[in-house]
């Protein structure tokens, strides 16, 4: 660089400067509590969500095992309830669906919550 | 990272990413919102997996993204872009500006630099970066970086010069 361009680029880097401390360059900034209580804030938001997804698939597969243990046990025990009659083997079906929805809807969210 | 790491880290990097966003968006209050912005995108970004080194490039980086956002904000809503571009002239022609402490050559010296050239200014000067280190923050290749950054020095000068700043008036 040139003897011109040297001085040229000083006097850039001095006006540079002037300008960065009349733009607060050195000041202090606020504090930083607000940021880390929003990032906080933020994680613990993602951990919910994440808790909620995991829980909406578990309630998925097991209704699905659910479905799937009702049409085998149907399949098992409705002709033993047949022998009975009508009223026996509605006895059978309900009985057959009842225990895992009670299972499902009232001894698991006890379960998960203690 | 943890709140005491943090803390230090925004100490050490705060005060200059504040008055690097006040420079580009001259104004104090929306470059506060901003500030904040960015340390949230790091801290989103897990920062411990970055060097110390790296850090205080990419959290540049992050604020030039943080600062494009916000303008494509602005540029969704009509009268909220025309009040900032109307605020951000008159700020910058010296009239009534948002940044109260500029002073007036300042001010008008930067008024007719070009977005980019003021950008290139301050990261190489005030920030003192590598070209190979702004390249990444304003988005264009290290060798491009080097070229530009010869031509913004060129259009300063000139402003300069044509301002009658010499080196003690300039400092």
């Amino acid at each position: 660089m040139t003897e011109t361009g040297l001085t040229e680029d000083s006097q850039i880097a001095a006006f540079m400067h002037r300008a960065a401390r009349a733009y607060g360059r050195g000041e202090a900034a606020p504090d930083p509590a607000v940021i880390w209580l929003k990032a906080a804030l933020e994680r613990h938001r993602a951990r919910e969500q994440r808790a909620l997804r995991v829980q909406a698939l578990s309630f998925a597969f097991a209704a699905l095992a659910i479905t799937v243990a009702i049409l085998v046990a149907y399949r098992l025990v409705a002709p033993v309830f047949a022998t009975l009659g009508d009223v026996g083997l509605l006895a059978g079906i309900a009985m057959i669906v009842a225990l895992p929805l009670i299972w499902l809807v009232g001894i698991r969210p006890l379960s998960d919550a203690r | 990272v943890d709140a005491e790491t943090f803390r230090r880290f925004y100490a050490d990097s705060a005060p200059s990413l504040r008055a690097y966003l006040r420079y580009r968006l001259n104004d104090p209050v929306i470059a506060d919102d901003l500030l904040q912005e960015t340390f949230l995108r790091v801290l989103r970004a897990d920062p411990a997996s970055l060097h110390q080194a790296q850090l205080r490039s990419y959290l540049f980086r992050a604020a030039t993204s943080v600062i494009a956002d916000h303008f494509r904000c602005e540029a969704r809503s009509p009268d909220a872009l025309a009040v900032a571009a109307g605020q951000r002239a008159e700020a910058l022609r010296g009239a009534t500006g948002c940044e109260p402490e500029l002073p007036l050559d300042v001010a008008r010296v930067l008024a007719q630099l070009g977005e980019r050239d003021r950008e290139l200014l301050w990261l190489a000067y005030v920030e003192g970066f590598s070209h190979r280190e702004i390249g990444p923050i304003v988005g264009v290749e290290a060798n491009s970086v080097r070229v530009l950054l010869l031509r913004a020095r060129e259009r300063m000068a000139q402003l300069l010069s044509d301002h009658g700043l010499g080196p003690e008036e300039a400092a």
